[in-house]
This record gives structure tokens, C-alpha cells and sequence, in this order.
């Protein structure tokens, strides 16, 4: 327990001052607020309730990026660089490395995304009357659970390589095919098969479940929910499912992680 | 388990790279309190042999014990008696290094006093708050052998201690192993300065291609394998043939040179003081003497040589 403490803490030590994830997280903030003040659908929009959908479009593509910059070579880094030989040489085990880097990743990405919006909402409460806080709240912690779901992807793949520039290259490649690739084919496969249900005004129920692939979807649906705009949803499809699917998602690839990097050749 | 278990015991080790067998069953052990030599010519295996004994890689075959522990069931346990320096050698370059030995002086439970101790000891007192980043190559071995000294470890293990050390950071670094070991500690080090190995080493082992050609105390070695010390005296006056003759019919001895008032006597190490006293006995001068023990470079020649 002791040693993962350490690790995480150097982990956090080491990645709070990336000055990527200062700039990325500052894209963000400065996202938020423009379009609260300047899009024209929100600048007169007085309820959070209204306002999340459009900027969880906005927020869906640059959380991905902070949380691949933390992730994308967490390991492959440290093993191309050599620190991992003398961590791993260290009285540690190859499961409380693994725990302490990913718990330290985690904790930098909430703290960014958390400031993110803390500075947002700071500045909207100043500066403006909008209603529902608390939505913005809970439009955080699912973001937080986005931004989780691919660090545990791009710490698991980061896992596989041995080299930083290989991993730079896989984090973009993910990058596209959850944002662009994914979205393309559920819809392909939408208009191929299951047209006629979809004409009848019905999606049929799973062109949901292929949603629990994509955390870019469940994110967006999850957002739809709070906003009250998702509408005829199977009963399997709820605020609750998607969570635990997100929570899912995290715990699967940070144990495919430990599983790949107990068997590594340091 | 018994009282007198090896610090580090090795049996049939072998790993393999693709088709490549980097280290073909080998066997040893490291008895507690020595300063081993761990010796082969590049690519025969050494890094990959002191890899596996840390657990760093799985091996294909073989066991491979700490203190009686087995690395693979008891790794974590196992690796808090052990200080490693790697061959590569490697930091984290955003944080001074300080930080650095701080983060692995906590997992090693030791303190940060202990770490700037450390730090003035091996000479980086003056930069122990700059960043690594910054670091010459000698400073970063420097660094690196500073972190395998925290915790008092009782085994250390070096992976070419001094390569990029300049002539003061070696000695500094060959007078640490001495003292360390004469308060208990074990060391097992690879080294292609087969000068340095000789002037620490108690024993050593020798690998080539992956296989274990030798292993030993130097004098044994030395002795197995025929090569013998030889003493050059140096007297007042040209010795007469008699006394040559005498010397060359002793017990141990193999060849009695005459060069003038030099004699060069190669023999056994245990009659070298019994020429010295014949001669004296027989009335001749000694002005002065010089006894060369077999060099370790012969010996891993020879045996590298027969190995393949
Ligand atoms: N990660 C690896 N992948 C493939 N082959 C490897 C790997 N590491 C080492 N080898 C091979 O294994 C053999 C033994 O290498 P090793 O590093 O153990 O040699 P060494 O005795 O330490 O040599 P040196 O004196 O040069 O340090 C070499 O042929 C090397 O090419
Ligand atoms: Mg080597």
C-alpha cells in the first residue's frame, strides 16, 4: 500500500506540470466559456439543463486528448527509457507499479478536468444567472468518466509497446476510430441493417448496445439523459447501465494491463 | 533451508530471445560475504543472467533463489535485501536528483537524510536540486550507484560499475564495494575491467555464449588452469649454477630462469617464501623482489579459449 502511495505520488509529480495537459486543459476551459458567451443557442440560454448537450459536443473530443497525453506512452516510456528496470528491481510488485501509475494518471486527469470546469462554472457564476448547477456538476463527473475510460484504454496499449514514438502513433489512430471510425460504421451499420425498424421510427435495441463500445456514445447518451432529450430508450439503456459500463470499461483495461505488464521483459 | 544458504543461488538458467539462446542452463552460486566477478566477453549473456536473478525478465527454464527466496514466488521480499545498478542507467529527467533517490528511498523504507548523505558521498552534494536532465553521463552512474546503496543493502549487484566513472569516481567506487563488504555485504559485479575485477574479487565466474566456462576463486582458477605465479629476484651478484639447480629440484617449482643477477622462478604460490629462504640460506643477497600472481586476463583468456 505504501509503495503504490509513492508511485502515485510521483506519477502526479511527474505529469502535473506536462505542459501539454496545461495547454489542453486550457483549450477546454476556453471552449466552455466562448460558447456559453458567444454561441448564439446558449448565449441567451439561462438553465444548464438546456446548454449541456451542445457542450458536451464540444467537450467530447478534447478529453480524449488529455487523457491520451496521460496515458499513451505512461509505460511504454519507462521502459524504453529505463526507469522501469530500476522500479521493477525495486522491493515493489509488478501489480503495485501498475495500480500506483494508473491511480496517479487518474488523479492528474481529475484534477485537470476538475479545474477545467471549476474556472468555467467560477466564471459563469460571475459573470451571468444560470440555473441548475447542479447539472453541471453531474455533466463533470460524466466527463470524468469519459476522460477515465480512455486513459485505462491508452494505459493498456501503452502497456503493449516498447516504444514512445510506436504509441504516439496508436493513441492517434484511437483517437480517430472512437471519434470518426466507430461513429461511421454504427451508422453504416444502422442504414444496412437495421433500416427498416429505423424507418418505423424505432432504432432497433442493439444499435444501443453497440453504443457500450464507444465511450464517445454512452458519454453523449448518458449527456442526453440529463438534459431530457434522449427519448424511447430500451430498458436496458440508463443512466445506471452506462455508468457501471464506463466503470466497467476502466476496471477491464487496467487488468489487461496488469495481466500484459506482469509478463513483460523489462 | 539451511544456515549457510547462498546470498544468490542460480540453477540451470535459461532465456531465450526468439531462436537466440541468451543463457544456456547455468548454474552458480554466491556465497555470502564474497566479492564476485562476474566475467564474458560481450553478448555472452551477463546482462541477461543479472536481469533474471532480479526478476526484470522470465526465464524459460531454471531457479533462481535470494537469501533462500525464490524470485519468482517472492519477489518483492526477495528484492528489499538487494541494490542494483543497471546497465543502462536511467532517471526520471524532470526531477532533480534528489527527488529522484527520495522516490526510491521511500520504497526501499529508508530516509531522505539517508539520500543526502548518499548524495555528498558520491559526490553530487553540489548538485543534488538539479534536474537530472542535466546530468553528465558520469554523474548519472553516480547517481545510479547511490540508489543501489540505500536501504544497506546485503547484496549488491552491478552491472559495470564503473563504466563513464572518472579515474576519482572509480576509486571512490572500488573503496565503497571494500568497505561495504567488510561489513557483510555480498557484491556481485560484471565488469570488462579485468584489472579492477582482480584487485576486488574474491572469486569469479566466467560465461561465454551463455554457458558457464568456469567458476572460482582466482588462485584456484589460476591453479587449475596451470597458469603460475612467477617471482623475479633481483641480486648483487650473478648466482652460480648449483643454486639454480637446487631451486629447480624443489617441490612446486617448474622453471628456474638465470638473466644475469636476476633469477625468475615460476612456481606453485606456496614455495614462493621457500626460494626466497634457500637462497638465503645458501649466502646469496637479495636486493630486492617481485612477485607477479597470475593475471586474470590470462586466466579469461584461457578459459574463453577452451570454452568454445
Ligand atoms: N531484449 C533482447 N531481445 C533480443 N535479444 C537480446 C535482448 N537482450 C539481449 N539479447 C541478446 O542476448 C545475448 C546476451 O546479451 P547480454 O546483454 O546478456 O550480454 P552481456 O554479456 O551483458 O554483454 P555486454 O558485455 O556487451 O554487456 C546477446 O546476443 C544479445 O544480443
Ligand atoms: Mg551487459
Amino acid at each position: 500500500m505504501k509503495e503504490l502511495r509513492c508511485v502515485a505520488k510521483k506519477e502526479i509529480m511527474d505529469n502535473i506540470r506536462n505542459k501539454w495537459i496545461i495547454f489542453s486543459s486550457g483549450i477546454l476551459v476556453l471552449l466552455l466559456l466562448t460558447s456559453l458567451f458567444l454561441m448564439p443557442s446558449l448565449k441567451y440560454c439561462a438553465d444548464f439543463k438546456e446548454a449541456i448537450s451542445q457542450l458536451a459536443k464540444l467537450v467530447s473530443p478534447i478529453v480524449p486528448i488529455i487523457a491520451l497525453i496521460l496515458g499513451y506512452a505512461s509505460i511504454a516510456r519507462e521502459i524504453e527509457s529505463g526507469t522501469m528496470e530500476a522500479l521493477v528491481a525495486m522491493p515493489i510488485s509488478r501489480r503495485e507499479i501498475i495500480a500506483g501509475k494508473f491511480l496517479g494518471l487518474l488523479a492528474v486527469l481529475v484534477i485537470s478536468i476538475s479545474i477545467s470546469f471549476g474556472v468555467s462554472a467560477m466564471v459563469i457564476a460571475f459573470s451571468r444567472t444560470m440555473e441548475n448547477f447542479s447539472y453541471f456538476f453531474l455533466f463533470m463527473l460524466y466527463t470524468i468518466l469519459l476522460g477515465s475510460s480512455f486513459l485505462a484504454l491508452s494505459f493498456f496499449f501503452s502497456s503493449l509497446l516498447r516504444k514512445r514514438s510506436s504509441a504516439l502513433i496508436l493513441a492517434i489512430f484511437i483517437w480517430f476510430f472512437f471519434n470518426l471510425i466507430m461513429p461511421l460504421i454504427q451508422t453504416g451499420l444502422l442504414l444496412e441493417v437495421g433500416m427498416k425498424g429505423a424507418l418505423a421510427g424505432k432504432i432497433p435495441d442493439w444499435f444501443y448496445a453497440l453504443d457500450f463500445l464507444n465511450p464517445l456514445s454512452m458519454y453523449t447518451s448518458l449527456v442526453d439523459m440529463l438534459a431530457g432529450s434522449a427519448k424511447n430508450l430500451p430498458s436496458f439503456y440508463t443512466p445506471y447501465s452506462l455508468v457501471a459500463v464506463f466503470l466497467i470499461w476502466i476496471l477491464l483495461f487496467f487488468l489487461l494491463t496488469v495481466l500484459k505488464f506482469e509478463r513483460t521483459d523489462i | 533451508m539451511t544456515s549457510e544458504k547462498s546470498a544468490i543461488s542460480v540453477s540451470n538458467l535459461t532465456k531465450r530471445y526468439g531462436n537466440l539462446l541468451a543463457v544456456d542452463g547455468i548454474h552458480f552460486k554466491v556465497q555470502r560475504g564474497r566479492i564476485f566477478g562476474f566475467l564474458g566477453p560481450n553478448g555472452a549473456g551477463k546482462t541477461t543472467t543479472i536481469k533474471a536473478i532480479l526478476g526484470l525478465i522470465k526465464v524459460d527454464e531454471g531457479e533462481i533463489e535470494i537469501n533462500g527466496m525464490n524470485i519468482k514466488e517472492n519477489g518483492k521480499e526477495a528484492k528489499r535485501s538487494i541494490g542494483y545498478l543497471p546497465e543502462r542507467i536511467s532517471f526520471y529527467d524532470n526531477l532533480t536528483a534528489l527527488q529522484n533517490l527520495s522516490f526510491y528511498a521511500e520504497l526501499k523504507g529508508s530516509t531522505n537524510e539517508e539520500c543526502k548523505a548518499l548524495l555528498e558521498e558520491i559526490g553530487l552534494g553540489q548538485v543534488m536540486n538539479k534536474k537530472v536532465r542535466k546530468f553528465s553521463r558520469g554523474m548519472i552512474q553516480r547517481l545510479g550507484i547511490a540508489r543501489s546503496l540505500l536501504g544497506d543493502p546485503d547484496i549488491l549487484i552491478l552491472d559495470e560499475p564503473s563504466t563513464g566513472l572518472d579515474p576519482e569516481g572509480s576509486l571512490l567506487v572500488k573503496e565503497k564495494l571494500r568497505s561495504l563488504n567488510g561489513k557483510g555485504c555480498t557484491i556481485f559485479l560484471s565488469s570488462h575491467i579485468l584489472a579492477e575485477v582482480q584487485a576486488i574479487c574474491s572469486d569469479v565466474i566466467i560465461i561465454n555464449k551463455g554457458k558457464l566456462v568456469a567458476e572460482g576463486r582466482i588462485e584456484d582458477l589460476s591453479r587449475k588452469l596451470e597458469i603460475k605465479p612467477k617471482i623475479t629476484i633481483s641480486l648483487d651478484e650473478k648466482p652460480p649454477e648449483n643454486i639454480l639447480n637446487e631451486l629447480s629440484n624443489m617441490q612446486g617449482i617448474y622453471k628456474v630462469e638465470g638473466k644475469g643477477s636476476l633469477i625468475e622462478v615460476t612456481c606453485e604460490p606456496e614455495v614462493k617464501v621457500d626460494v626466497l629462504i634457500h637462497l638465503k640460506k645458501s649466502g646469496l643477497k637479495i636486493k630486492d623482489f617481485e612477485t607477479r600472481t597470475p593475471s586474470l586476463e590470462k586466466i579469461f583468456m584461457k578459459c574463453i579459449k577452451e570454452g568454445s
